[in-house]
């Protein structure tokens, strides 16, 4: 079981690339895109088991849980606000969590559209859409690149939703379509870049439909929107690994 | 086998995955290298230099060294740094140094060469590829390249070169379902004098099974009309062993310091032990045939 790991190695990094502080604003949202949804993702599970159960029960029935789940897809999209403005954010997350192999596609923002990244228990590819390169490296050297962030978070379905990590709260409940959802606060007792979330998850498959991230003063800073959840659709490892045939491949 | 050269290698302080690469081959007409065989031997993806990967290899003609660093902003962004030699063991030399990088809409590359003498000395097959090596003997080139994003489709690009084959060119790209059209302008220098050129082309997108690509240029080169054509064709596990083909061939009367006329023939297949390509290329005045061999050592 992975744990959600509450420092962010980016940020003690010498620089670079002097670019990169352009973009660091972009990062830091999808760090805690990514902080977010590997703990929404391991809610989603969570929540089927909720009622009379402590944190640690919690804790085994997401595992039991996670044993029986061959694969997942879910569309994410929603915004981010930067320095700069707000960007939009659009992902395609598909995984099979037993070969650890997780596809992310991007549609949105315009500037990373039809990137791929796909992670395996070894490596970690990299598909840029607009130099047609792949990137292959191991997955251990990724994480001690300086310029890169820990995207495994961003899909890592196995996440513990230790009560050490995060206060747990129950907001309040909403009607939605396809039955009742529950609106959760989630207040990481360490720095993980956000000051509170909130997610909402549907009783109807126990699923997220929504993500929020609040800055100290209470502001929404990232909001996104889950949809099309599939589980056990019967995804095949061959199709999540596919990659444009013309590609140039790297080798790092 | 390739165990016991993956544990010399290892003897030799090979920690992580590097690859071998044989090759061997001959050129049938005017050879640049005078000798009609090919051979070499080259390793790369050596970790000898923490953090960085070095590639050394050894032809009967030369010595080659190349040293790179790379970094990964994961689906933000790639930069790539590396600097190399070549060494012609009858004489004559190649240094090399580029840069290139991505991050978020933005692509840019630059190179910096020097040679004292012919490239194709050094690489027979470097002169004879879709974008070829000058053919001048000693020379330089300076190069900066740009790609840009504009929005999702659409793709501005820019290339200024000084030196061998000496031009700027400035286009636009624009992607649809399955296609990529392209239009642009060169100018420069050329076979005939100044060139002032129009380009265009068009290739096949996202296929599973093909990739088709056709670019044209057509201008003035001095008083006289400029033209050239080239295309290329890769099909994807239609031959035995599910290996891919790619076919290539350039009609282009207006460079001024390289060959005109270009082709190859590249077949790349997976085996068990490693992937074999075979290669053949040509030009107006030599035939190139190549087969190499490259293994993974050490690592997973």
């Amino acid at each position: 079981m992975v744990t959600l790991h509450p420092t962010l190695p980016f940020i003690s990094q010498p620089d670079p690339f002097s670019l990169r502080k352009r973009e660091n604003g972009l990062m830091r949202r999808l760090i805690q895109a990514a902080t977010l949804l590997t703990l929404s993702l391991a809610l989603s599970s969570t929540l089927a088991q909720t009622s009379n159960l402590s944190a640690d029960d919690i804790a085994g029935k997401v595992e039991a849980a996670q044993k029986n789940l061959k694969d997942f897809s879910v569309h994410i999209n929603g915004s981010a606000s930067l320095e700069g403005g707000t960007q939009k954010i659009d992902l395609e997350v598909s995984s099979i969590p037993l070969s650890s192999l997780t596809r992310i596609v991007f549609n949105a923002p315009d500037a990373l559209a039809d990137n791929i990244l796909i992670l395996d228990k070894s490596t970690v590819s990299n598909y840029l859409y607009l130099t047609n390169q792949v990137t292959v490296a191991p997955a251990a050297k990724s994480k001690v690149d300086g310029f890169s962030f820990d995207f495994t978070r961003l899909t890592d379905a196995t996440v513990s939703l230790s009560r050490t990590d995060f206060k747990l709260k129950l907001l309040e409940t909403q009607n939605v379509a396809g039955g009742k959802a529950y609106l959760l606060e989630a207040i990481p007792r360490q720095d993980l870049g956000v000051s509170k979330t909130r997610i909402l998850v549907g009783e109807n498959g126990w699923k997220v439909l929504k993500l929020q991230a609040l800055d100290p003063q209470g502001k929404v800073v990232t909001d996104l929107n889950f949809s099309s959840w599939k589980f056990n659709s019967g995804l095949k490892s061959a199709d999540l690994k596919k990659l444009p045939r013309d590609a140039q491949v790297i080798k790092r | 086998m390739k165990k016991w050269i993956a544990l010399s290698l290892l003897s030799l302080g090979l920690a992580q995955a590097a690859t071998l690469e044989l090759s061997g081959g001959f050129g049938v007409g005017n050879t640049p290298t005078g000798a009609a065989l090919l051979f070499g031997a080259n390793v790369s993806g050596l970790s000898w230099i923490s953090g960085h990967d070095l590639e050394l290899g050894v032809t009967v003609h030369t010595l080659e060294a190349t040293l790179s660093r790379s970094l990964s902003g994961g689906p933000l962004g790639f930069g790539q740094a590396e600097v190399g030699a070549t060494l012609g063991l009858n004489g004559g030399f190649l240094l090399k140094s580029g840069l290139n990088g991505t991050l978020g809409p933005i692509a840019v590359s630059a190179k910096l060469e020097g040679w004292t003498v012919s490239r194709a000395y050094l690489d027979p097959f470097s002169t004879l590829t879709l974008d070829p090596e000058s053919t001048r003997g000693a020379d330089y080139k300076a190069e900066l390249g740009g790609k840009y994003r504009l929005e999702r489709n659409t793709f501005l690009t820019a290339l200024a070169k000084l030196g061998a084959d000496s031009r700027l060119e400035a286009g636009i790209q624009r992607q649809t379902t399955g296609l990529e059209l392209r239009a642009g302008g060169v100018i420069g220098g050329a076979s005939k004098g100044d060139l002032f050129a129009l380009t265009g082309g068009i290739s096949t997108k996202n296929s599973e099974t093909f990739t088709l690509g056709l670019d044209g240029l057509l201008g003035l080169g001095g008083n006289e009309a400029a033209y050239g054509v080239r295309g290329s064709a890769t099909l994807y596990g239609v031959l035995p062993f599910s290996s891919d083909l790619n076919v290539y061939a350039a009609f282009e009367p207006w460079r001024r310091d390289s060959e005109s006329v270009r082709y190859g023939l590249t077949t790349s297949t997976s085996l068990p032990a490693g992937n074999l390509t075979l290669e053949l290329a040509g030009s107006a005045n030599v035939t190139l045939l190549r087969a190499r061999f490259a293994l993974e050592l050490g690592g997973e």
